[in-house]
């Protein structure tokens, strides 16, 4: 990889890769690294007990941190096609991906429902 | 101390093992402890031919032979869970064995609630929305108890149960311990808070710092 | 029989210093709720799976004098192969001059 189009350089997730995929993978290291941060400044600007100056402060900083750093932007994806639409979280699939991976008896225990 | 646990419970065992002669009588004491593998000697007769299986693997025909819970300590629970019955109860008989030889008093399995969990998707990867195909997964839980047991051989049977597990089965244990009470109040230290776990902790870090780097602002 | 409320305050206070609690009567906003929250950064950037796990490629390196086969790499020799004796293979590269004229060509 020659450029980074992102602004801090992270690793590539194993498996099925996308541009849509690498992006919220990023999203997601960079939420990581920057929790810790976050909450701290979250839990000043909440806390009444603190001075109001510092308390605008620390909010004034929370907004100021980039969009990435945001557990909202973070998207559940399909890990097999990188679909974003009808994922289950259980699987990390989407829906086709699920129905064919279970015909196919590659996730254990997963069976034909029948009731 | 390792070394120790494993020869005091080496012992227990070779003593266990000779319990079930003592049960069945019929001067099986020896033939228990002969090995499965001893050549017959030519001119025998299918009757002595017989009797040289060990009762210990004819016990295998039978239902697990349970030791009773005498005193009625709970020690420790032993939670399975599968998304196979048949795995489950093959597992759940070799605990029992081991747990007999090993004279641990063992009761169950209860049978705890099965969690069904159920998904329906669109057949199509495209469009066609009406037509659905149902999936389900059941996974089924049993529940072992142990009594009256030491540390040291509940440690043992479940170091050799995970050694010994069967694929597609999950394993957790809750173990119990007893603690006496002390009935003196005034003498007990009220239970400190924990600073060092409070300072280690990484949020709490960043908002100590956050705040020396600004109050100087102000 | 009545206990009074004082009273009754300085239990919870003292059963809060105890068992390490928050003790918050007068129900004052200290963000406590978000201390309290666990940190969920681990299992989010997890979803993707071990980013160091090792790939097909990596092999090679790692194991140096055994040869591995790709079961992908080799069905696509075997389809390209076959559409070559076809006839119906990728078409040969140009040489360095004809793909010059060639361009030139499709400018006009």
């Amino acid at each position: 990889m020659g450029q980074f189009r992102f602004p801090i350089k992270t690793k590539l997730p194993p498996g099925f890769l996308n541009t849509r995929v690498i992006r919220d993978n990023f999203k997601r290291q960079q939420f990581q690294e920057n929790e810790t941060t976050t909450k701290a400044l979250k839990f000043m600007a909440r806390n009444t007990l603190l001075p109001a100056k510092l308390r605008l402060q620390a909010q004034l900083k929370l907004n100021m941190m980039p969009n990435y750093t945001r557990l909202t932007q973070v998207k559940n994806r399909c890990v097999e096609s990188g679909s974003a639409r009808s994922v289950l979280s259980d699987f990390r699939l989407c829906r086709t991906q699920f129905r064919e991976k279970s015909l196919r008896g590659e996730l254990p225990g997963v069976k034909k429902g029948v009731w | 101390m390792l070394r120790r646990s494993i020869l005091g419970t080496f012992t227990r065992l070779q003593s266990t093992i000779a319990k079930p002669s003592a049960l069945g009588g019929v001067g099986a004491a020896e033939s228990s402890v002969i090995p499965p593998t001893v050549p017959n000697v030519g001119n025998q007769s299918q009757k002595t031919e017989e009797s040289t299986i060990p009762l210990t693997v004819k016990a295998l025909d039978y239902v697990p032979t349970r030791i009773p819970v005498k005193h009625g300590h709970l020690i420790a629970d032993i939670q399975l869970r599968s998304y196979e019955t048949s795995n489950l109860k093959f597992y759940i008989d070799f605990i029992q064995r081991a747990a007999f030889y090993l004279g641990v008093p063992m009761t169950g399995p209860k049978p705890l609630p099965t969690r069904r969990e159920r998904w329906t998707v669109i057949r199509s990867p495209f469009a066609q929305a009406k037509s659905k195909e149902n999936f389900e997964r059941s996974t089924h839980k049993r529940l072992l108890r142990v009594w009256d047991t030491n540390s040291e051989v509940l440690e043992m049977l479940l170091a050799y149960i995970t050694k010994h597990s069967v694929a597609g089965v999950g394993m957790k244990c809750n173990v119990f311990k007893r603690e006496p009470l002390k009935a003196d109040f005034d003498s007990v230290d009220l239970p400190q808070h924990d600073t060092d776990a409070v300072e280690n902790d990484l949020v709490n870090r960043k908002i100590m710092e956050l705040l020396n780097s600004e109050t100087p602002k102000k | 029989m009545s206990v009074p409320r004082q009273r009754l305050a300085k239990l919870y206070e003292l059963s809060a210093k105890i068992f390490d609690q928050n003790f918050n009567p007068g129900r004052v906003r200290t963000g406590s709720k978000i201390l309290s929250q666990r940190l969920k950064g681990p299992s989010v950037a997890n979803y993707y799976g071990n980013p160091d796990f090792i790939k097909f490629r990596n092999l090679k390196s790692l194991f140096p004098g055994t040869e591995f086969i790709d079961p992908d790499e080799q069905y696509r020799l075997m389809k390209v192969e076959g559409l070559k004796r076809r006839g119906k293979g990728a078409p040969k590269k140009m040489k360095k001059t004809d793909t010059a004229s060639k361009g030139k060509k499709g400018k006009k």
